[in-house]
């Protein structure tokens, strides 16, 4: 059996184990006997009188002793074991940094009579164990893991060289003489033909101009040259941007005029510019039509 | 009471850290050469299928293809084929006609590309519906003649004109 009592104004406790018989005996009985001590702490700290004592233990008449101290004027308050309750959930008592406190995890008031360093001794233990045991499992699903990987990756290398033989099996197909022959020969194909439709674009049509400039030409006009030149960049000659001279000589202005302004509405020489080469003459006159420009 | 130490517990974790760290790597790069082979093994069964399509088109157009070849002389022999069908040409437009051709074939700008082309000249004289005649047939030929400047003259000799053609005659890679 043993008994605790809490000291007036001050948060701390002091406790006693009283395991000797003899010297209960000795005293007249469990309950003189904690008188006596409650007496013997007054009076060493005066000012600090036991106000409410704890009894804890296993003796039958343990309920009696406490209401004894009741009646003579003790706050006695007996403990009951909390391991002998259902409702208590957790008998574990709180870690602190200081080793065990006197609350449980659910919040129930504990006492722990065991010496600070072997209480220590417990946390640390406790704490060890803890962490050996999640080390433990770190290293149980890092080796899952890395056996996950291990199949991962022979999947990832069957499928490497089944891929390697696929892709040398095509390459081999792909390399053979004929295939490599009609490569070739449908490269040329497409190099033909796309030169040859390029071509089509920019060759051919030079009979247009000959046939517009004649149709725009009257009787009393006669041509003595006419040069077309091909500009950068032009598809084909008898369109509109590239460089043209046109000289000749007429019977009258009036016709130059008119043979100029039949010129302008066709495309090809619609930028055409008319100079006479000789102002004062009204007929045999010399004149040049060109859009660029010329001595 | 006296707490073991976790030392072989941390040392066969670092071990365990490092390995998978290690075969983490391997694994990653073998995935990343198995996607690229993929990628590969794809691109070559585009190719087996296109070949197959080759196979089975091509050979119809050889004949295409050789026709189209034609069209682009690729030595003398060619040329002068050429020459001959231009002086035809002429002679069905009773006109007369004089080729004067470059010494070699040099790098054409076709609409921004390169082609190789023969330069030459020709000079045609006779009537503007001559001329005309034959500019059209030089349009419907089977070769490509690049007109790049025309230059038509009255003849001052008799009634009918001189025409100077420059340009150049296209041509092909020399056949094997």
């Amino acid at each position: 059996m043993g008994f605790s009592g809490r000291i007036k104004h001050n948060p701390h406790f002091y406790q006693r184990e009283m395991s000797i018989m003899p010297e209960i005996d000795k005293n007249g009985g469990i309950s003189k006997t904690i008188t006596s001590y409650i007496n013997f702490a007054n009076s060493k700290h005066p000012n600090r009188p036991v106000t409410e004592m704890l009894v804890s233990g296993s003796r039958q008449d343990i309920n009696a002793i406490a209401l004894e101290l009741t009646t003579q004027n003790i706050t006695a308050i007996n403990a009951v074991s909390r391991l002998a309750s259902t409702n208590v959930i957790n008998h574990t008592l709180l870690h602190t940094s200081h080793g065990l406190s006197l609350k449980t995890f659910d919040l129930q008031p504990s006492l722990n009579l065991l010496p600070i360093d072997f209480r220590l001794a417990i946390v640390k233990n406790r704490l060890m164990h803890f962490w050996l045991v999640m080390m433990d499992m770190l290293i149980v699903f890092s080796l899952v893991g890395i056996l996950a990987l291990y199949y991962i990756d022979v999947q990832a290398v069957i499928n490497k060289a089944e891929l390697s033989a696929l892709a040398n099996q095509y390459q081999q197909q792909l390399h053979l003489p004929q295939s490599q022959a009609l490569i070739t020969q449908a490269d040329r194909l497409n190099q033909i033909t796309g030169q040859l439709m390029t071509l089509r674009e920019v060759t051919g049509g030079e009979e247009n101009i000959l046939s517009e400039l004649s149709t725009v030409t009257p009787d009393g006009i006669t041509l003595t040259s006419f040069v077309i030149s091909r500009n950068p960049g032009i598809k084909r000659l008898y369109e509109p941007g590239n460089s043209w001279v046109i000289t000749g000589s007429a019977n009258s202005r009036s016709l130059v005029l008119n043979f100029y302004n039949n010129l302008l509405s066709n495309t090809t020489f619609s930028d055409g510019k008319l100079y006479f080469g000789s102002l004062e003459k009204e007929t045999g006159i010399t004149f040049r039509i060109a859009n660029v420009p010329t001595k | 009471m006296k707490s073991k130490q976790p030392l072989i517990h941390l040392l066969l974790l670092f071990i365990i850290v490092l390995v998978s760290g290690l075969y983490s790597v391997k694994t990653v790069r073998d995935i990343e050469s198995v996607n690229k082979l993929k990628q590969e093994v794809s691109r070559l069964e585009i190719n087996i299928v296109k070949l197959a399509d080759l196979s089975n088109e091509v050979p119809p157009l050889s004949d295409e293809t050789l026709r189209y070849a034609n069209t682009l002389p690729a030595n003398e022999n060619e040329v002068a084929n050429f020459t001959g069908v231009v002086e035809r040409f002429a002679q069905e437009s009773n006109l007369t006609i004089l080729n004067h051709f470059d010494d070699f074939p040099k790098q054409v700008d076709v609409i921004g590309k390169n082609m190789f082309g023969l330069g030459m000249e020709i000079t045609l004289e006779g009537s503007f519906q001559g001329v005309n005649g034959f500019f059209s047939k030089l349009s419907t030929m089977q070769y490509f003649f690049k007109a790049d400047k025309i230059t038509l003259l009255k003849n001052e000799v008799n009634s009918g004109i001189k025409v100077i053609v420059n340009g150049s005659l296209i041509m092909g890679v020399e056949k094997k």
